[in-house]
């Protein structure tokens, strides 16, 4: 638990982050700060998992992220990491790109993290 | 809508674009050869529902957008519940793409316009949108379906309202909803959960719930049996 919330706090210092949601891939809840964490999940493990569908039928690699824009400017970003997916509500704002490069340098030291203690 | 797909051709990045429709399937497509008509259906069927379920979540969604290490995939709703799907290189120019795709909208006076929020519609949807809602949250079958989107939970997790929602949508696409069609719902139902031991779980779960409806209709594949 202590972990999650370690991430936690890394994920909301992100410049542009609002709100996020962090779950397992069939939609388990692991941490949120958002209002409505249960639609949430739904939605994030369901096009998470869809992407990867999408990826296998157009014969791409690596699934990176993906974003539904709103006209709010409030875009809700899902990143997937390993059997999970990162949920990010980021602020009206921010520049989608740049919130994409912080999300993805963070989940890269995570994963390096992972790597190097085995 | 064709003019739509040569314009957004010239955009430097762009691979080609479809336009597809829910019942229609693939009205038009610009790209290339390799995409075969079964992958262009499948990438169509799994993106609109993508775009259905943020629209569900977000009713002021414009976009959804999908990037991978050599491409990247967007798809927007136009009008009568045509999508435009659009497949590029990671290079694309997302701004001269979103402004091209603004103007083009416009011009379509599409629902999807910036101009203003979309309706609170989902696009496979083709009777207004309350209906599904409706059906689930008054009338006579409201408590067979809510048992049935309560079981389904336990098939396929917490994905199961926007699965079940879905096919709602589809059965009221496709036949006239009430207890007598109720075999259509649950061939849908079957599409989506594409499990046949799933599948045949979740009907001994529903079996119960819908047998005083069915005495005459009867499921498919003699299920009917099963409570005996």
């Amino acid at each position: 638990m202590a972990n999650l919330e370690a991430f936690a706090q890394r994920v909301l210092k992100i410049e542009g982050v609002e709100q996020f949601i962090f779950i397992r891939n069939d939609g388990h809840i692991l941490i949120h700060n958002v209002e409505n964490p249960q639609s949430l999940s739904a939605l994030a493990a369901f096009t998470g998992l869809s992407g990867e569908a999408i990826r296998t039928v157009i014969g791409t690699t690596y699934f990176k992220h993906l974003s539904f824009s709103r006209h709010s400017k409030e875009n809700f970003l899902i990143f997937p990491l390993d059997n999970y997916f990162l949920g990010i509500l980021q602020h009206a704002e921010a520049y989608t790109p740049d919130v994409v490069q912080r999300v993805n340098r963070l989940i890269q030291a995570i994963t390096r993290s992972k790597a190097a203690s085995g | 809508m064709n003019a739509a797909l040569e314009e957004i051709q010239t955009i430097p990045g762009v691979i080609g674009g479809l336009l597809y429709h829910p019942q229609k399937g693939v009205l038009e497509s610009d790209l290339p050869a390799v995409f075969k008509e079964p992958k262009l259906l499948k990438m169509g069927r799994i993106l609109v529902k993508m775009y259905s379920s943020g629209r569900s979540n977000f009713s002021d969604l414009s976009e959804l957008s999908l990037y991978y290490e050599e491409s990247l995939v967007i798809i927007r709703e136009l009008r009568d519940a045509v999508f435009l799907i659009i497949v590029g290189a990671p290079d694309l120019n997302m701004n001269l793409l979103t402004m091209t795709l603004n103007l083009l909208m416009e011009e379509l006076d599409s629902p999807s316009a910036p101009a203003a929020p979309p309706p609170p519609r989902t696009p496979a949807k083709q009777k207004p949108a309350p209906l599904a809602d409706t059906l689930l949250e008054k009338g006579p079958m409201a408590e067979s379906l809510k048992a049935m989107q309560s079981e389904l939970a336990k098939v396929v997790g917490p994905m199961s309202k926007i699965i079940f929602m879905d096919a709602l949508n589809r059965w009221i696409d496709t036949a006239t909803p009430s207890p007598s069609t109720y075999p259509t719902l649950v061939d849908i139902l079957a599409d989506e959960i594409d499990d046949p031991e799933k599948m045949a779980y979740y009907q001994q779960l529903i079996a119960p719930y819908l047998d005083l409806e069915q005495s005459d209709a009867g499921f498919p594949g003699g299920r009917k049996n099963e409570k005996e």
